[in-house]
């Protein structure tokens, strides 16, 4: 059963776009929440971004997971691993969250990057 | 089934190679010579050259009608939050009501005719997860200027952001306190336009974007003007 719900996380790893970032744009990531993800988000303005996520399994380091949104123009940038941590509360990985927004003159500018071992609830997690 | 989950997790695993690394803070100033055969250098370099040229890129600019409409929706925003807790990310009446990883001063009162809110930007750091203070790594300021219209000043700290910047010197100019400083002007008739410029000091990249209704060529010095004024308060 666990062999199945873990071939099941592994099939479904994707950079899947859907929103925070009230007024400016804010960036996140969690870990063991369910999901492990990044996310880049503007309630207002579509910007050109790209959100790398790099998930690293604790016990076995050599398991990693690498996310990566490619250049898109949108409000909402997402780097998700879905189902990835089966329940909350047990802390199997670390997140790494690069956030890189392209500039008035397309040069990719490095805005936050940081790694999470938490499950981080900030405001527009939906 | 175990054969298989090991092969899936030993593929190789694609790696963002082409983007630039930073340690924390770092501006670089390099020359776009290197990166000419890369599309979108030509193209930025293009922005660049259009904007030197007509004075501003043609396009729809939301940026502007945000700004044009800030003095009617900031109180509603603020007093609507006013009690969300510091990770909420809407307007706020005082700097007080934010959590920001650093000591952000915003705009000084002398150069605001209508204050229109503060908000925060950047990602929240915390010191559970080994940051040396809680907080966001970055604020933005609303307001009506008296020269320049309704503006926003943006900050990032780069340094708490474990953020960096690479600049082509082509591009720059150092028009606010000797600072690399870029400007980028768009908008067109239906959406307004804005003038946004955006400089370096050390670890700080700070933004002033300020908006009018029609485009007008001499509205550049106002902004770079009321760019330097803030700098000096920094």
């Amino acid at each position: 059963m666990k062999q199945k719900i873990i071939m099941g996380v592994l099939g479904v790893c994707l950079a899947a776009s859907s929103y925070a970032g009230a007024w400016k744009t804010t960036y996140a990531s969690r870990a063991n929440c369910l999901n492990n993800e990044s996310v880049t988000w503007n309630a207002w303005e579509a910007n050109t971004w790209r959100t790398i996520s790099v998930h690293t399994l604790l016990k076995y380091p050599s398991i990693v997971h690498e996310i990566d949104t490619g250049w898109e123009k949108t409000k909402r940038s997402a780097a998700v691993c879905w189902g990835e941590q089966p329940a909350i509360g047990t802390k199997l990985w670390r997140v790494l969250g690069s956030h890189y927004a392209l500039d008035d003159f397309n040069r990719p500018v490095l805005m936050f990057q940081a790694m999470i071992f938490n499950c981080n609830l900030i405001e527009g997690w939906i | 089934m175990r054969i298989l989950f090991l092969m899936l997790i030993a593929l190789p695993l694609y790696a963002a190679n082409d983007l630039p690394k930073f340690y924390p803070g770092e501006v670089r100033v390099i020359s776009a010579k290197k990166f000419m055969t890369d599309k979108l250098t030509q193209q930025g370099l293009m922005i660049y050259k259009e904007i030197q040229e007509k004075g501003y890129i043609e396009k729809d600019n939301f940026a502007s009608r945000q700004l044009l409409d800030m003095h009617l929706i900031a109180k509603d925003d603020m007093k609507k939050h006013a009690h969300d807790g510091f990770l909420d990310t809407h307007l706020k009446e005082s700097i007080d009501e934010m959590k920001i990883a650093y000591a952000f001063k915003g705009v000084p009162q002398d150069l605001i005719k209508q204050h229109n809110g503060y908000a925060v930007t950047g990602g929240y750091r915390r010191i559970e997860n080994g940051d040396p203070a809680d907080g966001w790594t970055g604020a933005a300021h609303f307001f009506d200027s008296h020269e320049a219209g309704s503006c926003c000043f943006t900050e990032n700290n780069l340094k708490a952001a474990h953020g960096g910047a690479e600049l082509f010197q082509e591009i720059l100019t150092y028009d606010v306190q000797n600072k690399p400083t870029k400007l980028y002007v768009s908008g067109n008739q239906l959406t307004g336009y804005t003038w946004r410029v955006t400089w370096f000091n050390k670890y700080f990249m700070r933004e002033l974007e300020c908006a009018n209704k029609k485009f007008m060529p001499d509205f550049k010095k106002k902004v770079i003007e009321l760019a330097n004024k803030i700098e000096e308060n920094q």
